[in-house]
C-alpha cells in the first residue's frame, strides 16, 4: 500500500491557501459593486464661484431592476475651495463615494475664463484614481446648468456632448476633441498653449415638430433641470477655445476650428465648399494628410502649413452631365479653387492664433525638438516672428 | 536573467527616470544596463575558468569565516533589494486593481507566496523563469501594442540632454541594476558551456533594452506629464480606443504581468535564503524564508504610506549597496580566484 505523504499534503494545502489568498490580492472584490451605495460620475461641470469652485456631477445611479430602464441620471452640485473639496461635498450630500474612473466628460464653465485652467484641473492630474482619458470642453454660461439641461438628442447632456465630441466627429474635422492628457501635454510643452471645443447650447422649443419627433427618452432627474415640456437644448461644438499658459486667449470661429482640425487631427473624410466660375462645389476630401511644421530659413523660422488630400466632387450647385459624374474627374480649376479655399482657412487660423499669441499649432515645441539652437534664439516669439508658407495639394480621385 | 531583469523595473522606474531625465529617460536605462551587462559578462568569464561557487572561491582565498560574513551581507542586500520593488508592487496593486483605497491586508497574500517561494531552492527560480518568460513577453507586447496608436515619438527629441541630468538618472536608477550580484551567486551552480557567457550577457542586455523601450513608449504617450504617471506599464494602454467601449480589458495583461513581477521579487528572497543557508551551513530554507518575510512585512508596516521615502532611501542607500555587491564583489570574485589559484600552486 502506498505510504501517506504528509509533507506532500501540506504542500498542496499551502498551495491552495496561496491560490485562495491570491483572489484577495488580484481582484477588486471580484468587481462586485453594491449598487445601493454606488454612484458613477459620468460627467462633471466646473464653475468658478466667489467662494472657490462649484462642481456639478452628472451621476448614473444604478437601480436594482429585473427589466427595463435600470439607471437613473441625476445632477449633484458641490461647492468648495478646490475641486477635491467640492467632490467631497458631493460625497457628503449623497453618501455615494464618487468614482471618477468612469468620468468621460469634463466641462469648464465660462467663469473659468478668468483663471488658469490648470489650477482648476490640478486635482485630475494628481488624483491616483482618475485617468487622463476624459474629454474636456469649455462652454458658454454655466457648466452646471449645461449638464442639467434637457436634451433633444440623447437622454443626458453628458451622453449628447460625448456623441458630439466622439472620435468619429473628430475624424470629420468638425470638432476639436481633446482629452485631459492632450491639453496637459500641450500646456506644459515649450509652446505652452492648448485648445478645447467650445460648446454653445441652443434652446429648441419642445413644441416644435422636430423636437417632438426626435426628443430623447430615458430618465433624467435634474435637480436644476427644466420643467416638463420646457425648452429642449441642442449643442453646437464647432468653435474652439484657445489658451495660452493655461489662461483663456480667445475663441476660434467655425472656419478657424475646421482649419485647426485639418492640421492637428488625423481626419478621414471632410467636406470643403468652394466656388469656381460662379458655381458652388462641395468637395469631399479623403486620404487627408495635414500638419504644421517649422524650419529655419535665413536665420529665422518658417511655419509650414501643409495639407494634401484626394478629392471628389460631392455636390455641385447646378445640374451636371451624368457622364462627367461617372468619370469622377475633378476639373483642375475646381482643385485650384479648393486649394485657395484651404489656404484662406489656414491663413485665417494663423492670423487668429498670432493675434492671441497662442501657439496652438505647437511651432515652438517642434522647433525645440528639431532645431534647438534656433529655438533658443527665438524663445517666446516663435509664433510672432515666423514667416508663413503653405503647401496645399489636392488631387482628383478620378 | 532577461525576464527578472526587466519585470521588476516596469513599475515606478520609468516614472522616476522621466522626472529625472525628461525625454532622454531611456539613456540612463541603457547606460546602467550596459554597465551591468559588462559585469555579468565578467562573472561569466570567471565561471568559464572555475566550477566553484563564489562562496567556495572566497573560502579558498580568504577563509570560511570571511565567506560567511560576506554571504550574510549579501542576504541583507538581497532582502533590501526586494523591499523597494515590493513596496512599488503594493502601491500598484492598491491603485491599479482597486477603485477605492483598500486595506494594507490586501497585500498580505504576497508574503504567503514569497515565504513559500523563498523556502524552495534556487532551481525553483530557474523553473519559474521558464514559465514567466512567455507570460512576460506576451503581456508586454500586448500592452505596448495597445499603447502604440497614442505614441508621439517626436516627444523623445531632441536626443541631446544636459550631462548632469543623464548622470543623475544613471545614479538614481543604479540601485535597480543588480544582475552582476545575482550572476555572482548563480556561478558554480550550472555547468558552463562554450558560448554561455555571450548568451547570458545578451539576455541581461535584452532585459535592459526592453525596459528602455517601455520607457520610450511611456514617454511618447505621456510626454511632459510622464513624471506624474506612476505605474507606467499599467498606464500605457489606457488610451486604446476599444477600452472606452469594453472596459479595461488591458488589466488582464497587467494581472498576468504582475505575476511575472511577483516571481522577480521572490527571486531576491530566494537568493537571500540561499545566502543564509550557505553562511550558516544549515539547510533550513523554510526558517530563513520565514524570518526574511517577517522582517519585510515589518518594514512594510513601518513604511506604510511612506512610498516616496522608500524610493529616496532606495536611491540613496541601496545605490551604494549595488555598487558594492553588484560591481565590487564580482571584482572580489576575480581576486579570490587569482589568490586561490596561487594558494593551490603553493
Amino acid at each position: 500500500m502506498k505510504k501517506f505523504d504528509l509533507k506532500r499534503l501540506a504542500a498542496i494545502i499551502y498551495a491552495l491557501a496561496i491560490t485562495a489568498m491570491a483572489f484577495l490580492f488580484f481582484t477588486n472584490d471580484f468587481g462586485l459593486v453594491d449598487i445601493r451605495k454606488t454612484a458613477v460620475i459620468i460627467g462633471a461641470g466646473i464653475d468658478l464661484t466667489e467662494g472657490g469652485v462649484s462642481v456639478t456631477a452628472q451621476v448614473a445611479v444604478p437601480q436594482p431592476s429585473e427589466n427595463g430602464e435600470n439607471t437613473v441620471y441625476i445632477e449633484v452640485e458641490g461647492d468648495g475651495a478646490t475641486v477635491a473639496d467640492a467632490l467631497n461635498v458631493i460625497n457628503k450630500k449623497t453618501g455615494f463615494f464618487p468614482k471618477l474612473v468612469f468620468c468621460k466628460l469634463l466641462i469648464l464653465g465660462e467663469s473659468c475664463r478668468d483663471a488658469d485652467i490648470f489650477e482648476v484641473l490640478d486635482y485630475f492630474y494628481r488624483d491616483d484614481y482618475t485617468q487622463l482619458t476624459p474629454v474636456i470642453a469649455m462652454c458658454s454660461g454655466s457648466a452646471g446648468e449645461l449638464l442639467a439641461s434637457k436634451m433633444r438628442f440623447g437622454n443626458t447632456a453628458t451622453v449628447s456632448i460625448e456623441r458630439l465630441l466622439s472620435d468619429e466627429a473628430k475624424k470629420s474635422a468638425n470638432v476639436s476633441t481633446v482629452n485631459l492628457k492632450m491639453i496637459g501635454i500641450d500646456n506644459f510643452s515649450q509652446s505652452a498653449a492648448c485648445y478645447m471645443p467650445y460648446i454653445r447650447a441652443r434652446a429648441q422649443s419642445a413644441a416644435s415638430p422636430a423636437a417632438q419627433s426626435t426628443g430623447g427618452g430615458g430618465q433624467s432627474e435634474g435637480q436644476s433641470g427644466g420643467e416638463e415640456g420646457g425648452d429642449m437644448q441642442e449643442f453646437l461644438c464647432d468653435r474652439t477655445a484657445i489658451f495660452r499658459g493655461g489662461r483663456f486667449a480667445g475663441i476660434l470661429d467655425e472656419e478657424q476650428t475646421f482649419a485647426l482640425n485639418l492640421l492637428k487631427n488625423s481626419v478621414r473624410h471632410v467636406f470643403v465648399p468652394c466656388t469656381y466660375e460662379g458655381t458652388v462645389y462641395t468637395l469631399g476630401l479623403r486620404n487627408c494628410r495635414g500638419g504644421a511644421g517649422v524650419r529655419s530659413s535665413g536665420g529665422g523660422a518658417v511655419a509650414r502649413l501643409a495639407f494634401s488630400a484626394v478629392v471628389q466632387v460631392n455636390d455641385v450647385g447646378r445640374a451636371e452631365d451624368p457622364r462627367s459624374v461617372s468619370e469622377g474627374v475633378v476639373p483642375e480649376g475646381v482643385l485650384r479653387a479648393g486649394e485657395a479655399r484651404l489656404r484662406g482657412l489656414f491663413s485665417s487660423l494663423f492670423s487668429a492664433l498670432r493675434e492671441a499669441d497662442c501657439d496652438a499649432l505647437e511651432l515652438g515645441t517642434k522647433l525645440f525638438r528639431y532645431d534647438r539652437a534656433l529655438y533658443e534664439e527665438l524663445e517666446g516669439r516663435v509664433l510672432s516672428s515666423a514667416q508663413l508658407a503653405f503647401e496645399v495639394s489636392l488631387r482628383s480621385a478620378g | 536573467m532577461c525576464v527578472f531583469n526587466a519585470a521588476a523595473k516596469l513599475m515606478i522606474y520609468p516614472t522616476a527616470m522621466a522626472a529625472m531625465c525628461g525625454n532622454v529617460l531611456w539613456l540612463p536605462v541603457l547606460a546602467d544596463c550596459l554597465l551591468q551587462s559588462l559585469v555579468v559578462w565578467l562573472v561569466c568569464m570567471l565561471a568559464a575558468r572555475t566550477d566553484r561557487t563564489f562562496f567556495e572561491l572566497l573560502s579558498c582565498a580568504f577563509g570560511r569565516p570571511a565567506a560567511r560574513v560576506v554571504y550574510v551581507a549579501f542576504a541583507l542586500y538581497f532582502a533590501l533589494s526586494a523591499f523597494v520593488p515590493m513596496t512599488e508592487q503594493q502601491a500598484m496593486v492598491h491603485e491599479v486593481f482597486y477603485d477605492t483605497i483598500p486595506s494594507l491586508l490586501t497585500f498580505l497574500p504576497f508574503f504567503f507566496f514569497s515565504a513559500y517561494a523563498g523556502s524552495r531552492g534556487l532551481t525553483n527560480a530557474g523553473r519559474t523563469a521558464e514559465i514567466c518568460l512567455p507570460v512576460f513577453a506576451v503581456t508586454v507586447i500586448i500592452l505596448v501594442v495597445m499603447g502604440l496608436p497614442e505614441c508621439d515619438f517626436s516627444a523623445l527629441l531632441p536626443v541631446s540632454a544636459p550631462i548632469n541630468s543623464v548622470l543623475g538618472g544613471c545614479v538614481g536608477g543604479f540601485f535597480r541594476f543588480n544582475e552582476g550580484a545575482v550572476m555572482l551567486l548563480l556561478m558554480g551552480h550550472f555547468r558552463y558551456k562554450r558560448g554561455d557567457a555571450m548568451k547570458i550577457t545578451l539576455s541581461c542586455a535584452l532585459g535592459g533594452a526592453i525596459v528602455a523601450a517601455v520607457c520610450a513608449v511611456f514617454y511618447a504617450i505621456y510626454s511632459f506629464l510622464a513624471p506624474q504617471q506612476y505605474f507606467a506599464i499599467a498606464k500605457i494602454s489606457i488610451f486604446f480606443s476599444a477600452i472606452s467601449l469594453i472596459g479595461r480589458t488591458d488589466l488582464m495583461a497587467v494581472y498576468a504581468l504582475d505575476i511575472a513581477m511577483l516571481f522577480a521579487i521572490a527571486m531576491y528572497i530566494q537568493l537571500a535564503v540561499y545566502c543564509l543557508s550557505k553562511a550558516f551551513s544549515v539547510q533550513l530554507h523554510p526558517l530563513y524564508s520565514l524570518v526574511i518575510n517577517i522582517a519585510l512585512f515589518a518594514l512594510t508596516l513601518l513604511f506604510n504610506n511612506k512610498f516616496a521615502l522608500v524610493q529616496q532611501l532606495g536611491a540613496a542607500v541601496l545605490g551604494w549597496g549595488t555598487l558594492l555587491f553588484a560591481c565590487a564583489m564580482p571584482a572580489a570574485g576575480w581576486l579570490a580566484y587569482i589568490v586561490g589559484v596561487k594558494h593551490e600552486k603553493v
